[in-house]
């Protein structure tokens, strides 16, 4: 059933063999709201996010996007997302346009609404005339440029960030968040990601979540967050929340 | 349904990738037009080699009538021939090859027409100069046995004369010729059991290797497309665009079949390009005539033969290669799996018929996909109507299985969570 709520999620479960990676994960993503992951490696973030990108099924639990599960309707709720892994790479032997107009095609309705994606993919990327180049001459932060363009461009109504700025450059990374924010403000989408880097969550996020060992410990704003922990930051704030070894005692 | 760009995008990214570009289209046809064109080049050479005059000595140790007309036969049938004293024939040899370029020396030993005369074989002696390691130089002998060959037949003639006046030549050869007619698969083929077998052979020898090759190409290509996805991360990425997985799986089918249509043609276009260099090299080479003659209907069942074939490889390399991580993993793995399912076909290739096996064996080959195809191929071929079904129904039986699996392979965790690294095996650091 459609609802107004870009993401809800609720009481996720998951084990990889004896690793148990989500213990009951539940939270919220409004419209127009950017919500962050934070945590520590093995906290639980990448497999959320490959879960409600309907890469992985749930042990338990579900989430829906604008009401369709990704368990029962994942096909309905491919056509509303954009996810961006961590990980992702380009395919090497064709162009950085080739692949925005590969996706813009899968996108697309229409051979006009496709153009006006790749035009949107090209100016979000900022690769100019490499954009004709094969993607395997492209370093790794204009490799990222371009994934996060192809993410973008075709206008999800929740986008999945997982680590959008890892191995951009300082310059690049400050480009990226910008797009982001610009994104969310022009288009009113949601977006959900999760990062290691607090300055990058605090400039982007409205709401944040802290992550370890595959439980939310806490979530709100960063504000109410780095209040709640009297702390001067979400780095200090996250400590105080989930103790000083965190996931990794 | 989008599978159109899906197809676009995987013909493109595996055209341009050098494994697949060089190793299964421009290789192949290069590779075998080299290796032709080598063996061109040597045979010419040979031939060359062989029609230079023949340098010939006779050394006679016989004082017979018989021995006299050997020698003589010999003299007037090589260009070039000496008649030296006799002596050591290593050391006559050796000195003559310095000397005058003698490569052939011809003893005819005492006896010989005492021997003739009485009805036993006379014994010659030939001793030939070797001064490299070739086998150019073996034509040589082979001349000196033409040449004893027709004094032979020239003695015989001789004899048979006495009972038949008007004999020749090809009568003291062959007084009986064979003209045979075969009945092959029910219809009638000129020439004798031998060369029919002989023609018949050298087609069925070609159909295993076309279609060996044919169908490792598209494991090869099959399971270097997905490695492509899992090596450059992009398969996560691929599988949450708006598109079923069933699609995904049906545009790399569809991507692959076409990439691996191009590499059968290379390879096939080189293996003809290899036979035609290699057969336009030989002295008087005809073209093989052909025993099963081909009709449009015949073409398009042999089409629709080779399309499951391709396609059967096609699911095989994608299964295979779900279980990879890089491309070059997924070139060995596909091997481990596509070599003990080709092994049947180098068995078919010597000409062994899947019916003339114990009932065991037949039944362990016909688990094997290949053998199906070769059986609807064979079957439309003899038009034996049963046989070729039976190869199509088994091919369509494997297919589904295949395409269930890889469906089912493709809508589970599996095809992101399976590993198998070639790196990690050796102990490196897995990517």
């Amino acid at each position: 059933m459609a609802s107004e709520t870009p993401l809800r999620v609720v009481g996720l479960e998951k084990r990889f063999g004896r690793i148990h990676a989500l213990r009951g994960v539940s939270f919220e993503v409004g419209v127009g709201e950017v919500f962050g992951l934070i945590g520590p490696n093995g906290a639980g973030k990448t497999t959320t996010l490959r879960i409600i990108a309907t890469l992985l099924k749930p042990d338990a639990g579900d989430a829906q996007i604008y009401g369709h599960s990704v368990t029962k309707e994942p096909e309905a709720v491919k056509r509303l997302i954009s996810y961006l892994p961590e990980e992702a790479g380009v395919y090497k032997n064709i162009t950085g346009m080739d692949f925005l107009r590969f996706t813009a095609e899968i996108y697309a309705s229409s051979r006009s609404e496709a153009e006006k994606m790749v035009e949107l993919g090209a100016r979000l990327s900022g690769l100019g005339a490499r954009l004709y180049e094969p993607a395997s001459t492209y370093s790794k932060g204009m490799k990222r440029r371009l994934l996060l363009a192809r993410t973008l461009m075709v206008r999800p109504r929740l986008a999945l960030l997982d680590e959008p700025t890892a191995g951009l450059d300082v310059y690049h990374a400050v480009e990226v968040r910008k797009a982001i924010k610009r994104y969310v403000s022009e288009t009113g989408a949601a977006v959900l990601l999760s990062s290691h880097n607090m300055l990058e969550v605090e400039y982007l996020c409205s709401r944040v979540a802290f992550m370890n060992e595959g439980i939310i410990v806490d979530s709100g704003s960063p504000d109410e967050m780095k209040s709640k922990y009297s702390a001067s930051n979400l780095e200090e704030a996250f400590i105080q929340a989930v103790g000083p070894q965190g996931g990794l005692a | 349904m989008k599978i159109l760009p899906l197809v676009r995008k995987e013909v493109k990214d595996l055209f341009k990738e050098r494994v697949v570009l060089l190793g299964m289209i421009v290789g192949p046809l290069i590779m075998f037009a080299v290796l032709g064109g080598i063996m061109n080049v040597s045979f010419k050479a040979a031939v060359k080699e062989a029609g230079k005059p023949l340098k010939l000595a006779v050394m006679v140790l016989d004082t017979s009538e018989p021995a006299a007309r050997l020698a003589s036969y010999l003299e007037g049938a090589a260009s070039h021939t000496v008649v030296v004293e006799p002596g050591d024939p290593v050391e006559t040899l050796q000195r003559l090859y310095r000397e005058e370029g003698v490569e052939v020396l011809v003893v005819v030993p005492e006896g010989f027409g005492a021997n003739l005369t009485r009805g036993v074989p006379g014994v010659i002696e030939e001793y030939m100069y070797m001064s490299r390691l070739s086998f150019f130089g073996l034509p040589s002998l082979g001349r000196v046995s033409a040449y004893i060959d027709g004094f032979n037949k020239a003695v015989l003639l001789e004899a048979v004369k006495q009972v038949y006046p008007n004999a020749t030549i090809e009568f003291v050869a062959s007084p009986v010729v064979e003209r045979g007619t075969v009945i092959l698969f029910g219809k009638p083929v000129e020439g004798g059991p031998e060369e029919v077998m002989g023609r018949l052979f050298a087609q069925i020898f070609i159909l295993p290797v076309m279609l060996l090759t044919a169908v490792m190409a598209a494991l090869q290509v099959a399971s270097v497309s997905m490695a492509l996805e899992k090596e450059a991360k992009t398969l996560e990425m691929l599988l949450t665009l708006p598109v079923s997985r069933t699609e995904i799986l049906l545009g790399k089918l569809a991507g692959v079949s076409l990439i691996a249509a191009l590499g059968a043609l290379s390879y096939t276009g080189g293996f003809l390009l290899y036979m035609v260099l290699y057969a336009s090299s030989m002295p008087g080479a005809e073209s093989m005539p052909l025993t099963f003659a081909v009709s449009p209907v015949d073409a398009v069942l042999y089409f629709l033969a080779l399309l499951l074939g391709l396609l059967i490889s096609i699911g095989i390399g994608i299964l295979a290669s779900v279980f990879v991580s890089d491309v070059k993993s997924a070139q060995v793995f596909s091997s481990y799996i596509s070599l003990p399912l080709i092994l049947p076909l180098f068995v078919f290739m010597f000409g062994v018929s899947l019916e003339t096996l114990p009932s065991a064996v037949q039944v362990l080959l016909l688990l094997d996909p290949y053998v199906h195809l070769l059986n609807a191929f064979l079957g439309v071929a003899s038009g034996d109507a049963v046989k070729a079904a039976m190869g199509y129904l088994g091919m369509l039986v494997y297919l589904a299985a295949l395409l269930f699996a890889a469906s089912r392979l493709f809508n589970s965790e599996r095809i992101l969570t399976a590993r198998f690294s070639l790196r990690r095996r050796r102990g490196e650091e897995a990517p």
